[in-house]
């Protein structure tokens, strides 16, 4: 951009703007502040739709221009990973559940089998728990779809309406597993049960 | 213990339901229903009696901090227990949930024996207030 030409732009609307103050023209006195305010967003702006510009490039397959459904496409990729670990996992549960019936009709012939069958049982719901896998990185996954869903609205508002705040909603609905060296380091179930221990529960 | 008791599990994600079902019919306790946030959950607690209520916290419609603060704010349940079960595990959090009246906190991911332990405790100290 001539730096020259936008000097000038600029001087005439200040000009202009303390004309219009001086003479009670609101409306110049509006349209000339306007036109400051619009060219002072404007690197802005640009700034934006060059970051956005990237972002699309940056998520789809780099062998073409944007599709401008890449976002998008990414966002359906990750929820289709949380569709099949959800599989696996109720694939493996299934099988547990087929174990532990299996387990029921074995008749233990004495103490030391009847342990041995309890030490499976128990492992079993080991098993079971540690399935619990899906739904933590489930939960990771999808934050990180709404988070992609956000800046890929916000940054559509943001061009029209550069002063738009982009931000994730952080109310107290919780926020999902922490994620190490992203995350503030996470309470264990110990401290948990000394903090908890503490407050008389 | 009386294994018979009613328990609603109220978790978004249906493999954390099954497994904290399928724990809990390890432990005998088989008497069991579902509901996938706070909004249903409340509306399974207003169907029938429940004796427990084990639930998430971060869930896309009504959050379980939310379900625990309806829960005790009513006083046809105000006293119902209710076990957290969750991934939030940030101090301000556990405090947050035992100021709005949490009868027990575990984080996931967790092992059956935890599960088991929690259980104990609420129902050890509601056989000593009893």
């Amino acid at each position: 951009m001539n730096e020259g030409l936008d000097r000038e732009v600029l001087a005439r609307h200040l000009m202009e703007a303390l004309a219009a103050l001086e003479n009670d023209d609101h409306a110049a006195w509006r349209r000339n502040v306007d036109e400051l305010i619009q060219w002072r967003a404007q690197p802005l702006v640009q700034g934006i739709t060059r970051l956005a510009r990237e972002l699309e490039q940056a998520l789809g397959d780099g062998t073409g221009p944007a599709s401008g459904t890449s976002l998008t496409e990414a966002c359906a990729r990750l929820e289709h990973v949380v569709a099949l670990t959800e599989n696996a996992s109720m694939r493996t549960l299934d099988l547990v559940d087929e174990c532990s019936t299996l387990l029921r009709a074995i008749e233990p012939a004495g103490p030391a089998q009847a342990e041995l069958v309890a030490g499976v049982r128990s492992r079993l719901s080991e098993l079971t728990a540690t399935q619990g896998y899906q739904d933590l990185t489930g939960q990771i996954i999808l934050r990180v779809v709404a988070l992609v869903r956000t800046v890929h609205a916000g940054l559509g508002e943001m061009i029209g309406e550069a002063e738009a705040p982009l931000r994730l909603s952080s109310d107290h609905r919780g926020h999902g597993p922490a994620v190490a060296g992203l995350d503030a380091e996470p309470a264990s179930q110990d401290e948990a049960n000394r903090l908890l221990s503490s407050l008389g529960i | 213990m009386d294994k018979n008791i009613r328990i609603l599990i109220v978790d978004d994600f249906s493999t954390m339901r099954r497994i904290v079902k399928n724990l809990l019919n390890d432990l005998g306790f088989t008497n069991t229903a579902e509901a996938d946030d706070g909004t249903t959950a409340l509306v399974e607690l207003k169907k029938a009696r429940f004796d427990l209520v084990i639930t998430d916290w971060n869930m896309p419609g009504m959050p379980g901090i939310d379900l625990l603060r309806a829960i005790r704010a009513d006083p046809a349940m105000s006293t119902l227990p209710v076990l957290m079960v969750t991934a939030e595990a940030k101090r301000d959090q556990i405090i947050e949930a035992a100021q709005a009246g949490v009868n027990g906190y575990v984080i996931k991911p967790f092992t059956a024996a935890t599960l088991k332990d929690k259980l104990d405790k609420i129902f050890e100290r509601l056989g000593a207030t009893a």
